[in-house]
């Protein structure tokens, strides 16, 4: 009777337990791409051309991966709910790679800067876009 | 696939002729897009602060893009859930705005004012274009920047959306959509 017991109050702990991590599984905040270790490392011009070529092929190799872009700053946006955009020249006058910051966590830049920022790859909408990002 | 790439072909020719000489655009490319929808587990909220738009006033031509996987959730299992079993956005990457701001007079964005005005054209999201009509309003600042706000509700089954079945009991069909759009003049 004793042991009957104490195995439903461990399955009982078990169960409780899975739960709980399931839970804080489920509350994870997206993840942020600093510390992680790119799937590519590519400069801006190449980035883009490569979106600009072949849309749906550049989005199978770098979409929802971290990736490390190179290039100089071109513009830094205005802060904005929280975030800051930086852009990397392409050479391209219109495009460029939007690199999205948490205001919070935005490294200095400079203008005219060559710097390497990696962060999850969103796509291509005129600009190639970077979420969630930091400086490698 | 095809519009979206179109709708990108249309924002770089709108944009071009206007290095050189355009007066009467207007251009973002930090065009915000929320959303919420109640579902029974809570509040959903999702931005997305990384929208193109270019707004022509001489045409009162309007042109919005935007990454699906460009929205933020609070939770990693949302956005998860949202580009892969119901915007299946890679399939499906872009939604877009092709349109008009109707009712437009000559100079009416020369002077600082708000002004409401109706906006017709194709919403497409998941890869189904359907003619909406919003009001909008649009506020043109003393420093000749231009704000436009838009709030419109989304039936989820009007653009194929599926629900999956373990979601239909907590996901509602309406979601309500807010555009904010802050421009400046190109």
């Amino acid at each position: 009777m004793k042991s009957r017991t104490i195995v439903m109050i461990c399955a009982f702990g078990v169960l409780l337990g899975g739960a709980w991590m399931a839970q804080r599984q489920y509350d994870r905040a997206p993840e942020e791409a600093a510390g992680k270790r790119p799937k590519a490392t590519v400069e801006a011009s190449i980035l883009l051309q490569e979106f600009m070529e072949d849309e749906a092929a550049a989005g199978d190799k770098y979409n929802d991966k971290v990736i490390a872009v190179t290039g100089t700053v071109r513009a830094i946006g205005e802060p904005k709910g929280g975030k800051v955009y930086v852009l990397l020249e392409t050479g391209n006058a219109l495009a460029a790679v939007a690199c999205e910051f948490d205001q919070a966590e935005m490294p200095r830049f400079e203008k005219g800067t060559r710097v390497t920022v990696q962060g999850y790859c969103a796509g291509y909408n005129l600009d190639v876009v970077l979420q969630r990002c930091a400086l490698a | 696939m095809f519009s979206t790439r179109c709708t990108t072909a249309l924002l770089v020719l709108m944009v071009l002729p206007v290095l050189s000489y355009g007066q009467d655009r207007y251009f973002t490319r930090t065009g915000e897009l929320s959303f919420g929808c109640d579902t029974k587990m809570g509040d959903v909220q999702a931005v997305n602060r990384m929208a193109t738009s270019m707004f022509d006033t001489s045409t009162a031509s309007l042109e919005v893009s935007m990454l699906v996987k460009a929205f933020e959730f609070e939770k990693a299992a949302m956005q998860h859930q949202f580009n892969n079993e119901l915007m299946e956005s890679d399939l499906f990457p872009k939604a877009t705005f092709t349109g008009r701001v109707l009712g437009l007079a000559d100079g009416i964005f020369s002077k600082p004012d708000t002004l409401i005005l109706l906006v017709a054209g194709d919403l497409t999201i998941h890869g189904k274009a359907r003619k909406v009509v919003e009001r909008s309003q649009w506020v043109v600042g003393a420093d000749g920047t231009v704000h436009a706000y838009c709030r419109f509700k989304v039936l989820l089954s009007d653009y194929d959306i599926r629900v999956p079945t373990l979601l239909k009991d907590v996901l509602s069909n309406e979601v309500e959509v807010l555009l904010a759009l802050d421009y400046e003049k190109l």
